[in-house]
């Protein structure tokens, strides 16, 4: 009774507000919890409960924040049922993190930036990894048998993959500030 | 683990890829700690795969789109969306990454359900608004606002509280817990207490003390009302100090009025029948205007507006509502499972009505809240706008996760008959539950 329910008729303007945050609805739980597939389902999970939520959306504000704030929650709930990520960030590492990260970010923005240049660098096939992996969202079992390798093969060439990716954005950087 | 190695190039890519194990995630946590340099190193490959993931297809996307996507599209796409992300990306990263050290020293009870307008704060002037199941609360106050709210709250040994309706609520725990229920309601179900220290539940008008056992307990002004279900509770008024002792199936009335004698009685059975016509002045059980009859018009309740939920920006969520709860004598109604619901109502301007009910089990614990919402067709108006609409009880939906038995047994403990449109114009001539045959001759 309480809870306002959507209006089914407002869901073209859900969607149509919901795809423009969706990007940085899915950077926020990345960014928290980088597992793809556990990210993939506290997304679809936000969603859910934005759009039941949506007859409380006030529109006099922006869709994106408060899309966010959902996100943020639902990884909090996630985070809440794993032990694991406990272990991770107990003992004020969590808090550590979280500065020192903003510490970073104009470091971070600026030599990211040169990620795109970077992932055209990479070789044929590495290149085709990343974007099953990451563009394609293929299972790393379909992509080690595309690819011809062990699972865990494939896995250390993504972990290469990105260390050598990180490395490019640094010495590209450089490179540009250099020149 | 050290920094730089392969040990700890493994454990960040596990995290990435979500296959971290246990001892990596420990083993992380000690070096991330000790070490700065592996601490920057880990955020910048977390960042990068972040960003991979989640701007692919600008970053990768390039092949995959070409014929359809210029890649000078592509890259506006991820740079607008790196600038904009960048500030509530940070915000909320402290906030989540905060959390679970402060859950694990701070929190005291977890909200395992919610519904409508749930919300805490702190002395200290800390705000949680809008809570949701699964948030983790330390020492302060919970408030739920809405007839129709409710929220289940429970603490680390399994004892749980389920507040409903209009309720607020301060709990700490310093090895004993002790809680303040200002106003409102709430059934419990505490685990057994420490020897010596049992839970103590204060409110304007008594205390009581409860070592593990099942009831309700209830404030409303300076009368409070304690029912137990199993187990026993002893109940001290703070006017006098006098006591009593509340065993199963038994409830006790505390006021500041000392020359009232105190004493625990059974509580009465229900009836199965209930009807109100409103021909003389309803009880403050009513919530609503009182019409008197005026000529061919039926005396009547017309809505009053009613806070059913607060948003998260603070403004109140209005309805328009007639509403009846229950009193320490007992609940409104036993139900069966022939039990019928029967409305007689008018719009001004023709609206959606939906009518909530909230059951206890009998002489028991809250059981959940129920609704039916009115089809627009239901029931032939006269000539004066009146409809009778009827619906079993049993047609009524479930609304409260955990609490989905049919309504067909127990006891009800509120009524809620409301409208969203402020200018419906709602009144109600008459409200019944009864059994289906009664209702069939009272409403041929």
């Amino acid at each position: 009774m309480n809870q306002i329910l959507p209006d089914p008729q407002d869901q073209p303007r859900f969607l149509r507000l919901f795809l423009t945050s969706e990007r940085e609805v899915r950077r926020t739980v990345l960014a928290m919890v980088p597992s793809l597939a556990d990210a993939e389902d506290i997304v679809q999970q936000t969603a859910a409960a934005l759009w039941e939520k949506f007859a409380e959306y006030d529109e006099a504000r922006p869709f994106t924040p408060w899309a966010c704030r959902f996100a943020q929650h639902h990884t909090r709930r996630w985070l809440e049922r794993r032990a694991i990520w406990q272990r991770l960030l107990e003992h004020g590492l969590a808090e550590e993190l979280a500065q020192r990260r903003e510490a970073l970010r104009p470091e971070m923005e600026r030599r990211l930036a040169a990620l795109e240049k970077c992932v055209e660098k990479l070789p044929e096939e590495q290149r085709r990894l990343v974007t099953g992996y990451y563009y394609d969202r293929t299972g790393i079992g379909a992509l080690a048998a595309a690819h011809g390798r062990s699972v865990e093969a494939v896995y250390k060439m993504l972990q290469r993959i990105r260390q050598a990716l990180l490395e490019c954005v640094r010495t590209t950087t450089e490179q540009e500030v250099e020149a | 683990m050290n920094f730089p190695s392969p040990e700890f190039d493994g454990a960040v890519a596990a995290v990435c890829d979500g296959s971290v194990s246990e001892r990596q995630a420990e083993e992380l946590n000690a070096l991330l700690r000790a070490d700065t340099a592996a601490r920057d190193e880990y955020l910048w490959r977390v960042e990068l795969h972040a960003r991979l993931a989640c701007d692919a297809d600008a970053i990768l996307g390039r092949d995959a789109t070409a014929v359809s996507e210029p890649a000078p599209v592509a890259q506006s796409s991820w740079r607008r969306a790196a600038l904009a992300l960048a500030a509530c990306l940070a915000v909320l990263l402290g906030g989540v990454w905060l959390w679970p050290r402060v859950a694990s020293q701070e929190d005291i009870v977890e909200l395992v359900r919610a519904t409508g307008s749930v919300s805490w704060s702190s002395e200290d002037g800390r705000a949680r608004p809008a809570l949701e199941a699964g948030a983790r609360l330390g020492e302060g106050s919970l408030t739920v606002e809405g007839t129709a709210s409710s929220a289940v709250v429970k603490f680390r040994d399994g004892s749980e509280l389920t507040l409903t309706g209009d309720a607020e609520l301060s709990f700490s725990d310093h090895g004993q817990k002790r809680l303040t229920l200002r106003r409102g309601a709430f059934s419990a179900d505490v685990s057994p207490q420490p020897t010596g220290r049992p839970m103590v539940i204060r409110t304007p008008a008594a205390e009581a003390e409860v070592l593990g056992t099942k009831f309700s307990i209830s404030a409303v002004a300076e009368q409070s009302t304690l029912s137990v279900d199993t187990g026993r509770v002893r109940l001290r008024r703070l006017a006098d100090g006098a006591t009593v002792e509340v065993a199963t199936a038994q409830s006790a009335v505390a006021t500041l009025d000392a020359a009232v004698k105190m004493q625990a009685s059974s509580r009465a059975v229900t009836a199965t029948r209930w009807r109100e016509d409103f021909r003389t002045k309803p009880s403050n059980l009513w919530q609503g205007l009182w019409l008197p009859a005026e000529g061919p018009v039926p005396a009547r309740m017309a809505t009053a507006p009613h806070v059913a939920a607060t948003r998260k920006d603070g403004t109140k969520v209005i309805t328009q509502a007639v509403s009846r709860k229950d009193s320490s004598a007992g609940r409104i109604v036993a139900l069966k499972p022939d039990s019928v619901l029967t409305v007689k109502l008018r719009m001004q301007r023709p609206g959606r009505v939906t009518v909530l009910l909230s059951r206890h089990e009998t002489a028991g614990p809250f059981a959940g809240n129920y609704e039916w919402v009115v089809p627009p067709s239901a029931g032939q108006a006269d000539a004066n706008g009146w409809r009778t609409v009827s619906v079993p009880v049993s047609a009524f939906v479930a609304k409260m996760p955990g609490y989905q038995e049919p309504p067909t047994r127990g006891q009800v403990s509120l009524v809620y008959i409301v409208c969203y449109d402020a200018k419906a114009g709602m009144e109600i001539a008459e409200a019944a539950i009864e059994s289906a045959q009664t209702a069939a001759s009272t409403n041929p």
